[in-house]
């Protein structure tokens, strides 16, 4: 078993570099590049902010650098083993900017002139002229971009490789950094996303159980169309239904609208209690009261697919030869059910995994933006409304390796469950 | 039998005589994937849920004659005019072209399936240069012009659409049009409150009023911006079923040559392939769709494309399967013992027999495309122009303020409807497929 976990871990490196690539060149490639965030549309950054932003991009990534190096210097900040990077104030930056100024003052002085040549001229009149000029000048000015003596700031320093923190960036448009920023919002979404998968998956198991025990009924018939249909519904529709009809004042006002706690959650104490003769909730379960709505959107889905699963899982099971020696054996139907025919039934639940992962994190996407969660969801979903990309890069990768783990947590869980797997 | 050998069985007694298929309802011979289309809609559910999906299709192909403010027939100051046909497009031309092509081939002239591809390739190929030459759409229609030329009486006769409104038609000269709910509400809400007072109040006077001062009879309401509801939903059945198709459509191609190709060509090609599988499933779909959208702009292609490259894997994961299956059975070993090219073997014997696991995947994949892109509508981050369901559903939560129930109700139950509906045709071929389910219940 411990071989088998320890392949895969070796499988994990050349995944990530494989998923890590793929989901950079989607921004990188996009009109703009890493840079897009520097052509704004309506014009409203300060030539200083504007110069902030593009010497941070530079320094990151390198705006002029092709795009394997961007990629290669954006995965060595975000990986927790890389290399040094030069910093601004480098000796050998410093001789490099030197050497590079000298080499493009020619280009410089001569793009100067034509400009002034350019300005002297009457628009109205000499356009072709001006629009020469300007050709000659974008062509003096491709050529100065060429000359690129390394090191730049922020290139990799091959010599020294390190253990770092991953950096993951800073937001521009909130001003933080993007590691604050995921630090807040990750623990909220790991927990809606823990709450929900057990519990699908306990009642998933409960109602296969119950759906194998009465085969061929009519309560068997009805779960399973349910089931189906119940896996048809729509995440986005259930949970505005939900909070208009359930949470809203012009119906019933059975739960709350927004948010994890009520607005007085400071005050709150952590337990309930029930001191003068009043009922007070207390923060524990002011905040299961707000989740419940929450839980439910996210559990139907995977509870309706994972409930077929598990009861065409025992079925089969129940028809195996052991099972019918188990019951040869005399063993009461409880333990035949629970000790012998379980376990199997539950490896195609965990194969399965695959698939819900995915149907998990869109799900948490859609709860937190429709009950105002603030969750990785949000987040991702407020960066892509403000443009800002290094909170959707990072949000995207810390996503992406979540449902790794989760896939890797999997096939722990699988081996466990069967012994006879080996890989290979 | 006379010139059977002399034998002491009882079985050398039994004669058998040759049965004509058809006599004695014996089936009629059928190819495998004949049966399996048979089979599938011998069960109820499939049957019910390609009702929807072609009630939808009829819907997506007739939305401009069928919803539209521009009237089908109007004669106004003396003159006839056809506003409908005016402001066709080319894409409506041939869909209809197509539609008409293939309800003829089907229903009249009972032709196969490769007949009517055939047919219908010719017929765009004639029409779509045709209409995109000599089809011109006015570029800003006006909507109003029609009430207007109405209300000072400059008109002798129309004959309207079936829903007359449009999708884009925000009736901007109707003061109160904008979120009012379905005509039938105030008439039925009176009679609910004079049955039972108790628990039902009457409607509110301002959405009375609302109602009141809708031009036409609005069966499922408006939205924020004015216009109506149900015609709206109409149109965006296409936006709904062409991504569906298409995004399948390339997800089935990418997984079915990938997949092929790791299970035809063992080895290093089936290790590259299960790290590439791994890779793309390890990319979190929604999230890179929302980075796609903000970076790249809001295309409809787009959407498809990068739907269709990121939900490739279930269909080669199969495929795979089904060719270590299948490459090791005697007609492929005679395949290449007589000789064929190797993309004859894959394509022409190994891939029709081991395509059947992909019918079910292309269903529910379809089901998926049609939640996802409805995911992203809802979130703000979908097409702009187009009318969709989840950015309809949107406009429920009125802003996180209010709630409204006509815009949550009917778009979502569409959804729900075209998603349910591909599920139980894909749970149908999968039952149809499978042999052991006979043999279980």
């Amino acid at each position: 078993m411990l071989t088998y976990i320890f392949r895969r871990l070796l499988l994990l490196p050349p995944t990530l570099i494989g998923m890590t690539a793929i989901v950079f060149f989607v921004l990188a490639t996009a009109p703009g590049g890493i840079g897009a965030s520097l052509l704004s549309r309506t014009g409203e950054m300060r030539p200083a902010e504007r110069k902030a932003r593009e010497d941070y991009l530079n320094r990151r990534y390198g705006l002029n650098k092709p795009k394997y190096v961007q990629y290669f210097r954006w995965l060595n900040k975000v990986s927790p083993i890389g290399f040094a990077t030069y910093a601004d104030n480098d000796s050998k930056v410093a001789e490099a900017a030197a050497a590079e100024a000298q080499q493009r003052a020619p280009i410089e002085a001569q793009m100067e002139q034509l400009r002034r040549e350019r300005a002297a001229l009457d628009i109205s009149r000499e356009q072709v002229k001006i629009d020469e000029l300007s050709i000659r000048i974008a062509t003096l000015d491709a050529q100065r971009k060429t000359i690129d003596l390394s090191p730049d700031p922020g290139d990799l320093v091959f010599t020294k490789p390190r253990l770092k923190w991953p950096d993951l960036g800073d937001s521009f448009v909130r001003g933080r950094p993007v590691n604050a920023l995921v630090a807040e919002s990750l623990p909220v979404t790991i927990m809606l996303e823990v709450l929900a998968l057990p519990l699908s998956y306990a009642l998933a198991i409960w109602l296969g159980i119950q759906q194998a025990k009465r085969r061929g009924s009519t309560l068997d018939f009805s779960v399973s169309g349910v089931t189906l249909a119940l896996w048809s519904i729509p995440t986005i529709w259930v949970g505005v239904l939900l909070i208009g009809f359930l949470a809203n004042e012009e119906y019933l006002r059975l739960f709350p609208t927004t948010g994890l706690n009520s607005l007085n959650e400071a005050a709150m104490a952590f337990l309930p209690s029930w001191a003068d003769g009043t009922f007070r909730p207390g923060w524990l379960l002011d905040r299961v009261y707000h989740l419940i709505l929450p839980t439910i959107c996210l559990t139907y889905a995977n509870f309706a697919f994972l409930s077929r699963l598990a009861r065409g899982a025992l079925l089969d099971n129940l028809q195996a030869d052991f099972v019918r020696t188990a019951r040869a054996k005399g063993l009461s139907e409880r333990i035949v059910l629970y000790r012998h025919a379980f376990r199997n039934s539950l490896i195609p639940l965990i194969t399965v995994l695959v698939n819900i992962l995915p149907a998990l994190v869109a799900g948490a996407v859609i709860v937190e933006n429709i009950f105002g969660i603030n969750g990785m969801g949000k987040l991702a979903v407020d960066a892509a409304f403000q443009r800002d990309f290094e909170l959707l890069l990072s949000i995207t990768l810390v996503t992406a390796i979540l449902q790794l783990t989760g896939y890797l947590l999997a096939d722990i869980c699988y081996v466990i469950a069967d012994p006879r797997v080996s890989y290979g | 039998m006379a010139d059977a050998p002399a034998s002491t069985s009882k079985v050398a007694e039994v004669t058998y005589q040759p049965v004509e298929s058809g006599e004695l309802g014996a089936a009629p011979p059928r190819n495998f994937l004949r049966q399996v289309i048979y089979d599938t809609f011998n069960i109820t559910g499939a049957r019910l849920g390609m009702v929807w999906i072609v009630l939808l299709a009829c819907l997506g192909v007739a939305a401009p004659f069928v919803a539209s403010s521009h009237p089908i027939l109007m004669k106004a100051d003396g003159a006839w005019s056809s506003p409908m046909w005016r402001h066709l497009t080319p894409v409506d031309l041939i869909l209809a072209a197509v539609a008409i092509t293939v309800l003829t081939m089907w229903l009249v002239r009972r032709a196969t399936f490769a007949e009517t591809c055939v047919v219908v390739v010719i017929v765009v190929a004639v029409v779509a240069p045709a209409s995109y030459m000599f089809k011109r759409t006015p570029q800003t229609p006006s909507y109003q012009v029609y009430r207007d030329m109405e209300r000072s009486s400059r008109v002798q006769f129309v004959m309207r659409t079936l829903i007359p409104y449009s999708p884009t038609d925000r009736l901007r000269d109707i003061p109160n049009a904008r979120l009012s709910p379905p005509t039938w509400y105030a008439p039925v809400k009176n009679l609910l409150h004079r049955i039972v007072p108790a628990w039902f109040d009457p409607p509110e006077p301002s959405l009375v009023e609302k109602i009141n001062s809708l031009p036409a009879w609005s069966l499922l309401g408006t939205e924020t911006d004015g216009a109506d509801l149900l015609s709206r939903m109409i149109h965006a059945t296409r936006i709904a079923l062409s991504i569906g198709l298409i995004s399948t459509s390339i997800s089935i191609v990418v997984g079915i040559l990938i997949g092929g190709m790791m299970g035809y060509f063992v080895g290093k090609v089936d290790l590259f392939g299960m790290r590439l599988i791994e890779i793309f499933q390890a990319i979190p779909t929604l999230l890179v769709l929302i980075t796609v959208m903000a970076a790249w702009g809001r295309n409809i292609y787009l959407m498809m494309v990068v739907i269709g490259l990121l939900s490739w894997t279930g269909t080669a994961r199969f495929i795979r399967a089904e060719f270590l299956r299948l490459r090791e059975q005697d007609f492929v070993h005679a395949a290449v013992a007589c000789g064929l090219p190797r993309w004859m073997v894959i394509y022409r014997h190994i891939l029709p027999n081991g395509l059947t696991p992909v019918l079910v995947t292309a269903t529910f994949g379809v089901a998926a495309a049609i939640l996802t892109e409805s995911t992203l509508s809802f979130l703000g981050l979908g097409l702009i122009d187009e009318p969709s369901w989840g950015q309809m559903l949107n406009q429920a939560r009125a802003g996180g303020q209010g709630f409204v129930w006509w815009m949550a109700i009917f778009p979502g139950a569409a959804i729900f409807l075209t998603v349910y509906s591909y599920a139980l045709i894909g749970d149908a071929i999968r039952d149809a497929i499978d042999p052991k389910l006979r043999k279980r219940d």
